[in-house]
């Protein structure tokens, strides 16, 4: 081959290479809305997208009224289970995941959750949702007492994710771990604690049996199955299990707090970077233990945009919540 | 067409007409394998493309959506793909509750099974890298040797080699993209362009890193050719690192502006973490030959590569030749430790070479048990998950019963895959047989 057409064959394939980057890291040719309105008897929305991509929209009867923000629990200064650049690594995800999904939230340490937690219980009401990502709960909002601020701040309608270990048993300090030896789950959930799985460093649990409002997690494209920190709902009252069973203990699982109007969601496995996905997802959608999904309409984008309308009954509290893409690149939920 | 034409494939019964069609029989004969292999994936490996497309269909970069453990290159190729495959309107595939199972945690990975339309729209570009690869063998054999027949063969054994018909069309794996930017960068130093070449290598090291380990190839063929004028030397060893600065600042720039630096070279800290730690005698070590430990046989690799190159070009002959040899025992010392099956792709590629070119008939053994060995591992390792989209999509086979019968039969994988990756060691100890044959006979075939 002549040397003129070596270089040619590779400036066309650097060429290649340059607008991939281009398109990666300068152009993003991709756009994706969506929008509501009210309209007589009910909503209307439109998604639009220019890429080629299935959405859902799903009209969500919540029952109770969910805060739009969120803190994220990150704090390296104190000791989880979790190696410190993993968990960051991971919560980089988690924030990126929730940011496609247009959830505003802020990342908060130890001293910070406190204050938060302190000013929402003085105005008797939460105005943000918290994940802990990382299994353990600071000394600052919990030491293992039923007056412990995090306890105070669920009564008054908190909202608390949760994930990485076995619910309110570890507290975390800057120098360890502390593990309750008894009475967490009674605190939390009401329940005893054999009914919170804790074979952390034995067995994972990775459940295989549909729960019970397994199609609620289905219409939300969600398929979680680990229930190594799984939670038994035979003793819960107010509760929705979306994901999967195995042994008596459900994998993912949104209850009504025991003491008050909060709720705690629990995702009863590890944080891992590919399970972030899902809890933005539950996150995002403002999913509750009372929620029951009103209407479902589904379809397919190809630079295109698609309208629909659905039926509310004003008397309840709804939030529509659209996403686009298997695996989702675009969502958005319009409170109503 | 002009390709075919230049290959003689318009004459009609002319030698030269003969040699053109079988040319033409080798290229149907892949296309046909291919497609014959198409409806079968590994979707797994492939949902970590698929998420790292629709990561940037969501507005993030390569690395923010946190599943693309690879260097940068492909995942810029794969970008501009990406935004190709937006103007077809077919769906990338479906999550599918049958998948679900009590091994693993159900990710979107674990659950994902491709659709046929994505398997057969994304191997395109893999099968044109084949091409483009096998292309570069035919015409850099048929220049140095004049012989189309021997060039045919080099063509054929990287284009039906079975690991590249696997890796490429059944593991949906782009291997064949670092070989074919270290046999653009080999072509292009035979014809003393150093700046291209450094550039081409460059490219090849940040597609899967394995190809630099020709450097040492690289070094003692400037060296040679220079034939002791250190000036010389210098000046094109100069060239060669020239190019291969630019061509890394082109792909490194958007990455270090991004602070994703660190993600691009995730890929090696990926594949040396995990199993390769813990206690266990050198027996142990040995007996479970997982590929993350490469990196403790690392630096006896590393001396050979040094020492075999070094002794290639203490031979009398043909630099070109013995940049090809050099280069051909380096990548596949690489590979004495066993691999991730699709890694010795790039072997493949040189080994093409190694035949055709420098006529090293002992390396078709290596060829063929990298060919064999590598896809038998792979094929207990995927088992029937590969059969996942074909049951999801057809009514040939039932997706729950595939599924169920690979959990049935994965007890018994796991017992051979034992054997099999034992087995890996085989190739590597035949690379060296044939790396010491060769340089022990190196002027016979030269001549």
């Amino acid at each position: 081959m002549k040397t003129g057409k070596l270089y040619v064959l590779a400036i066309a394939v650097v060429a290649f290479m340059v607008a991939g980057q281009f398109l990666a890291y300068g152009a993003n040719p991709y756009h994706t809305s969506s929008d509501s309105w009210s309209v007589y008897g009910g909503i209307g929305y439109e998604v639009s997208s220019n890429t080629s991509s299935n959405y859902d929209a799903l009209l969500i009867d919540t029952g109770i009224y969910i805060p739009d923000g969120l803190m994220i629990y990150e704090d390296s200064s104190y000791v989880s289970y979790f190696d410190q650049s993993y968990m960051l690594e991971t919560t980089d995800l988690l924030c990126s995941e929730l940011s496609l999904r247009n959830v505003e939230y802020t990342i908060v340490d130890a001293e910070q959750i406190r204050a938060e937690l302190e000013e929402d219980i003085s105005n008797g009401s939460a105005d943000m949702r918290l994940i802990i990502p990382v299994g353990v709960l600071p000394d600052t909002i919990y030491d293992g007492g039923p007056d412990s601020l995090i306890l105070k701040w669920l009564e008054t309608g908190g909202v608390l994710y949760w994930t990485g270990y076995t619910l309110g048993c570890g507290i975390s300090s800057v120098s360890g771990v502390y593990e309750r030896d008894s009475g967490y789950a009674a605190d939390f959930l009401g329940i005893a604690d054999q009914d919170i799985r804790k074979d952390p460093y034995v067995s994972s649990l990775y459940a295989t049996e549909k729960a019970e409002d397994y199609c609620i997690g289905e219409s939300m494209s969600i398929m979680y199955n680990d229930s190594t920190f799984g939670i038994n709902t035979q003793n819960l009252t107010d509760y929705i299990s979306i994901g999967f069973t195995s042994s008596g203990y459900d994998s993912l699982v949104l209850a009504k707090y025991q003491g008050g109007d909060g709720m705690i969601v629990v995702f009863g496995g590890k944080p891992a970077i590919n399970t972030m996905p899902t809890i933005a997802q539950v996150i995002a959608s403002k999913l509750t233990y009372c929620s029951v999904i009103a209407e479902h309409d589904s379809g397919k984008l190809f630079h295109s945009s698609e309208r629909g309308t659905m039926e509310t009954d004003p008397s309840k509290i709804y939030s529509l919540y659209i996403y686009v893409g298997t695996p989702q690149i675009y969502a958005r939920t319009f409170d109503h | 067409m002009d390709f075919f034409h230049l290959s003689g494939v318009l004459g009609d019964n002319s030698a030269k007409g003969r040699i053109g069609r079988s040319l033409l029989y080798i290229f149907i004969a892949g296309i046909v394998l291919r497609l014959f292999l198409g409806p079968l994936s590994f979707s797994f490996d492939m949902s970590f493309f698929v998420i790292t497309g629709a990561g940037f269909e969501s507005g993030r970069t390569l690395y923010e959506a946190g599943n693309f453990y690879y260097p940068p290159v492909y995942g810029y190729f794969l970008s501009a793909l990406t935004y190709m495959w937006n103007f077809l309107p077919f769906q990338s595939g479906y999550m599918s509750e049958l998948l679900v199972n009590s091994t693993a945690v159900s990710d979107f990975s674990q659950v994902y099974i491709s659709s046929m339309a994505l398997v057969f729209v994304y191997k395109i570009p893999l099968t044109v890298i084949d091409l483009a690869c096998s292309w570069l063998i035919y015409v850099m054999v048929k220049e140095k040797t004049g012989d189309r027949r021997k060039a045919e063969i080099g063509f054929a054994l990287f284009f039906l080699s079975p690991l590249v018909l696997w890796s490429s069309s059944v593991a949906c794996m782009f291997d064949s993209l670092s070989a074919f930017f270290m046999i653009f960068s080999i072509y292009s130093l035979t014809k003393n362009q150093y700046l291209l070449s450094g550039a081409m290598l460059s490219l090849a090291f940040f597609t899967k890193l394995f190809p630099i380990v020709i450097g040492f190839a690289v070094i003692c063929y400037i060296i040679s050719g220079s034939e002791g004028r250190w000036k010389e030397v210098f000046k094109k060893a100069a060239m060669y690192a020239a190019g291969f600065a630019i061509a890394a600042a082109i792909v490194l720039l958007p990455l270090v502006l991004n602070g994703e630096l660190s993600s691009s070279f995730g890929f090696f800290g990926d594949r040396t973490e995990g199993t390769s730690s813990g206690g266990g005698g050198l027996l142990d070590f040995f007996a479970n030959p997982t590929p993350d430990k490469f990196i403790y046989a690392f630096p006896i690799m590393f001396l050979l590569i040094a020492i075999f190159s070094m002794l290639a070009f203490m031979r009398d002959g043909d630099d070109d030749k013995k940049l090809v040899m050099a280069s051909v025992i380096s990548v596949c010392t690489l590979f004495i430790w066993p691999p991730i099956p699709t890694y010795p792709v790039i072997a493949i590629a040189l080994i093409a070479l190694a035949v055709a070119y420098c006529g090293r008939r002992e390396w078709l053994i290596p060829w063929l048990l990298f060919s064999i060995l590598m896809v038998v591992h792979h094929i207990l390792n995927f088992g029937g998950r590969i059969l996942y989209t074909l049951a999801n999509e057809t009514s040939l086979l039932d997706l729950g019963s595939t599924v169920a019968k690979y959990f049935q039969f994965l007890p018994l994988s796991w017992d051979l895959m034992y054997y099999t990756l034992l087995a890996l060691f085989i190739p590597g100890i035949a690379c060296i047989i044939a790396a010491f044959y060769s340089l022990k006979h190196g002027e016979e075939a030269e001549t």
